[in-house]
């Protein structure tokens, strides 16, 4: 965590939260979002960073936990519409239940990761 | 704070743990099981090859030389069917168990102690020096490239196991394989205990060579329960293929005009794997075995061909007086060749190691369960050279040279045919066919022979070395036909008179597609009409029940002896033209009344004798016995009773069955269920289901229930082939991807299912896979 931290401090973002800027902070949740799809591409660990940076930027554990399965939706539909393009969503969504617990892996990790950094969060406001 | 993220950090690290093997597997993108296989440059140590793949999936491979091709093709071969492949590999090594689980050890331990692999090992060392030597070796080059550095298929993912690397052997060993499943048959066992059942008047059902008075068969010397465990492991009962082939002077186009379709057990992915090869400027295009690199059905630029099966006897079953672990041969008791295998079994507990004692005789491997031991011999346990045979057809610029391939064609024997574009027509029975001795005198082989004194041997055949075959009918006295105006094949028996004896009435198949095949080939003749590729696409797609012709009259007779309802679905026969067809509820009454038939019949004998209907004799027997045989007496009851009155039993089960089975047409019935290995664990690899015409007996085949001992499965054309040199056209029954995600998994399987068509053609096309050094 110590370490996100100080990425983060080097990066200046703490600064984008100053005056409470929500924008900016969505901003960051977004990019948050986007590098997790770009991790997850080569492996599931990705969704464990997302999850991690989205937890550290939430407000709450109420938030956290809403961006955790943002997050794992988010990849996950991402996912469907690259099997779409790729001609195999019919297909995957017949292996059932494989898709299940791929979704259900999927939103997991997502979740716990966005939990355990929102303890570490400077900008929560209150725990829940 | 610290206390409190220790939950959800404890949960991740559980889920990670604990979920590790479905996250590689399932995670979204990243999981294995989505990896496919998009390489489009593959480095080939043998040159320069390209492949296409069309709009069906059939890869086109065009090759600056032969190594070059084998091993593009070995890669495709795996990159399609790899699962497959391995699949049949540790079926035929005995190493089923050691992955899927101790239920497959009686399959591991059968195939062990018959050491097929053994046999592959011998034909391997008898060909390597051969022209096909190195084209083997550079098609499991082709594969072991694939299987070190490309992504694997579902399968294997879910089983959870890496495939071993691919070697010659195991392409030969696929061979022997079909070879088996082909003539790997049991009956001469079967006929010893239906004998000891039911006694030598029950040889009237199986005719032809039936030997009353032979001192050759004894009682006790094998048991149900020995049939039983062998039972998964034979040849598939009821398999049948078709083929007929029509001189020029009655097509259209004036040039011959070959079909084939061979009806093996239909799975997922299909048998067959279709390719088109282009190599010094020369096409051959058809079927391969995935695992074998050449084309076994088809054509090329020259000829064409294709096969079915004899059905001869070629296998044969010797008892021994044993003591103290020797047998005794001849007068001399000898130690059998004796091997300790051992095989390694998953069970719940973990991986379990079960010993396998493997013991040969002169005459072959022995089977010992149940407290019965025979030594089996068949033509293929021994080096044999189908694989260079095959290579020379696919080779061959003419006649001469084609049949230079056919002389090498040891097994499974083969009715093969043969259309070139310079007019030639040909029907040879290829393959190697004993001639059992006893005292001098041929005999038949549907007996089990005394190994102790040497009978029904083999001369010149051994068993996991190279055989000189003198004991065998010679090729050139093999009958045959050369330029014949026409000649169809269904597995029926070759020839009658013959002076050798290729097999009883049970080796042949009834001769109902037989008999419709020349019908359809006689009237075409007769008329004076010339034959095209469609005329032939009607025959195949033909759907006429010639048992139905010849049976429904019984059922006509015995319509006094039925209720009212009955005599209603009888009647529903009356108008009908005997096509199976699926919206026929004629097709749907006559179907299951005819299962009865055979059911009421010979059921009560049979199974009260603890015989199955695995024992029955052919149809053809049934519809030529005499309206008051012994056989249609049910002895459990006091009357005595004719055909009509079993007749009107089974219509009376057969309506039973329909009511309450809520059957409307033929096609409820008769139903489309193609499964893949997996079936009993997960569903979505099977082929979707569908209504289906035809059935057993019909020239468009479809077997919708083949027990097979390790369950019911389906069968019928698994390959449909038209060539006129002008017009080709095939079909497969599914799709020649047997990867999942494919849009070839299934692609032609309604087309087949509907019998159409699609061109079967030299033009390269499609998307491109490049190799090079």
């Amino acid at each position: 965590m110590e370490t996100t931290r100080a990425l983060i401090s080097m990066l200046e973002v703490r600064r984008l939260f100053s005056g409470g800027d929500s924008v900016k902070r969505w901003i960051l949740i977004v990019i948050s979002f986007v590098l997790a799809l770009a991790l997850t591409i080569f492996h599931w660990l990705g969704i464990v960073v997302g999850g991690l940076i989205a937890g550290y930027f939430s407000k709450n554990f109420r938030e956290a936990l809403a961006f955790g399965f943002g997050l794992g939706f988010f990849l996950f539909v991402a996912f469907m519409a690259y099997l779409a393009y790729m001609g195999m969503l019919a297909k995957f969504l017949a292996l059932s239940p494989l898709p299940y617990i791929s979704l259900m892996l999927c939103l997991g990790l997502a979740v716990f990761s966005t939990i355990i950094t929102n303890f570490f969060s400077p900008y929560a406001v209150e725990r829940l | 704070m610290k206390k409190l993220v220790t939950v959800p950090l404890l949960f991740l690290i559980s889920l990670v743990i604990a979920a590790h093997s479905y996250l590689n597997l399932l995670a979204p993108f990243s999981g294995s099981l989505w990896e496919l296989d998009r390489s489009s440059e593959v480095p080939n140590p043998y040159g320069w090859a390209e492949v296409y793949f069309d709009e069906y999936g059939v890869p086109h491979v065009i090759a600056e030389n032969e190594r070059a091709l084998a091993f593009a093709v070995g890669y495709i071969h795996a990159k399609d069917r790899l699962f497959q492949m391995d699949l049949h590999r540790r079926m035929m090594r005995g190493e089923l168990s050691e992955v899927f689980g101790k239920d497959f050890f009686d399959s591991d331990e059968f195939h062990i102690k018959m050491d097929f692999a053994g046999a592959a090992e011998a034909s391997w060392s008898l060909i390597k020096d051969s022209e096909i030597g190195d084209f083997l070796v550079a098609y499991s080059e082709g594969v072991n490239y694939y299987i070190k550095n490309r992504p694997l298929q579902i399968e294997f993912k879910l089983a959870g196991y890496k495939p071993k690397e691919w070697s010659p052997v195991d392409s030969l060993l696929l061979g022997k394989e079909i070879a088996w499943g082909l003539t790997g048959n049991f009956w001469d066992l079967k006929r010893a205990l239906i004998v000891e059942k039911l006694g030598e008047r029950a040889l009237e059902l199986y005719p032809d060579y039936m030997n009353h008075s032979s001192p050759i068969i004894r009682t006790g010397m094998i048991n149900k329960s020995l049939l039983d465990w062998l039972k998964p492991f034979g040849a598939e009962k009821g398999l049948g293929s078709n083929n007929w082939v029509v001189s020029g002077k009655f097509t259209e186009n004036g040039k011959p005009m070959l079909a084939n379709d061979p009806h093996l057990l239909l799975m997922v992915p299909p048998v067959w794997y279709e390719m088109h090869l282009k190599v010094n400027g020369e096409n051959v295009r058809g079927v391969s075995l995935p695992g074998v690199a050449v084309i076994l059905i088809g054509m090329n630029d020259y000829v064409a061909w294709g096969f079915t099966n004899v059905g001869a006897d070629v296998i044969d079953f010797y008892y021994y007086v044993w003591n103290d672990g020797k047998y005794l041969y001849k007068g001399e008791w000898l130690e059998p060749e004796r091997n300790i295998k051992v095989v390694k079994v998953k069970t719940d507990s973990g991986v379990e190691e079960r010993e396998v004692i493997v013991e040969k005789t002169i005459h072959g491997p022995v089977i010992e369960k149940h407290g019965k031991k025979i030594a089996v011999a068949w033509t293929g346990l021994t080096a044999t050279r189908e694989a260079l045979a095959v290579y020379k057809y696919n080779h061959a610029r003419n006649i001469s040279e084609f049949m230079e391939g056919l002389k090498l064609f040891d097994v499974p024997a083969q009715n093969v045919i043969y259309a070139d574009i310079y007019g030639n027509v040909m029907y040879y029975p290829a393959g190697k066919f004993p001639i059992r001795l006893i005292n001098g005198n041929e005999v038949p082989g549907n007996v089990i022979f005394n190994g102790s004194a040497g009978e029904g041997e083999w001369r010149g055949f051994k068993p996991y070395g190279v055989s000189t075959w003198e004991g065998f009918i010679p090729f050139e006295e093999i009958p045959h036909l050369i330029n014949p105006d026409y000649v169809g094949t269904a597995n029926q028996r070759v020839v009658f008179g013959y002076q050798h004896y290729l097999g009883d009435s049970m080796y042949f198949a009834d001769p109902y597609r037989g008999m419709r095949i020349y019908e359809m080939l006689d009237e075409a003749v007769k008329s004076g009409k010339k034959m095209t590729p469609e005329y032939f696409m009607e025959m195949q797609r033909d759907v006429y029940s010639k048992p139905a012709e010849f049976f429904t009259p019984f059922i006509f007779e015995a319509e006094d002896k039925m209720s009212e309802k009955a005599k209603n679905y009888a009647e529903k026969l009356r108008s009908w033209d005997f096509r199976m067809v699926k919206d026929s509820e004629a097709a749907l009454v006559f179907s299951i009344w005819l299962e009865e038939f055979v059911n009421e019949t010979f059921g009560d004998e049979f199974y009260s004798a603890g015989l199955d209907k695995d024992f029955y004799p052919h149809l053809y027997i049934l519809q030529n016995l005499p309206a008051d045989s012994v056989w249609f007496d049910d002895i459990r009851t006091e009357k005595r009773e004719q055909r009509a009155d079993i007749v009107a039993r089974a219509m009376e089960n057969a309506v039973k069955i329909i009511e309450s089975e809520g059957y409307r047409v033929y096609g409820d019935y008769n139903s489309l269920n193609i499964k893949h290995a997996f079936s009993s664990i997960v569903k979505f690899f099977d082929y979707p289901g569908m209504p289906m015409n035809g059935s057993t007996y019909t020239v468009f085949n479809f077997r919708r229930s083949v027990d097979w001992g390790t369950g019911l499965m389906q069968a019928g054309s698994s390959w449909r082939m038209i060539v006129n040199f002008d017009e080709n056209y095939c079909i497969i029954p599914g799709g020649n991807s047997g990867n999942y995600f494919s849009p070839h998994y299934s692609d032609q399987l309604e087309m087949w299912a509907n019998g159409d068509y699609k061109s079967f053609d030299f033009n390269v096309r499609g998307e491109k896979i490049v190799f090079r050094r």
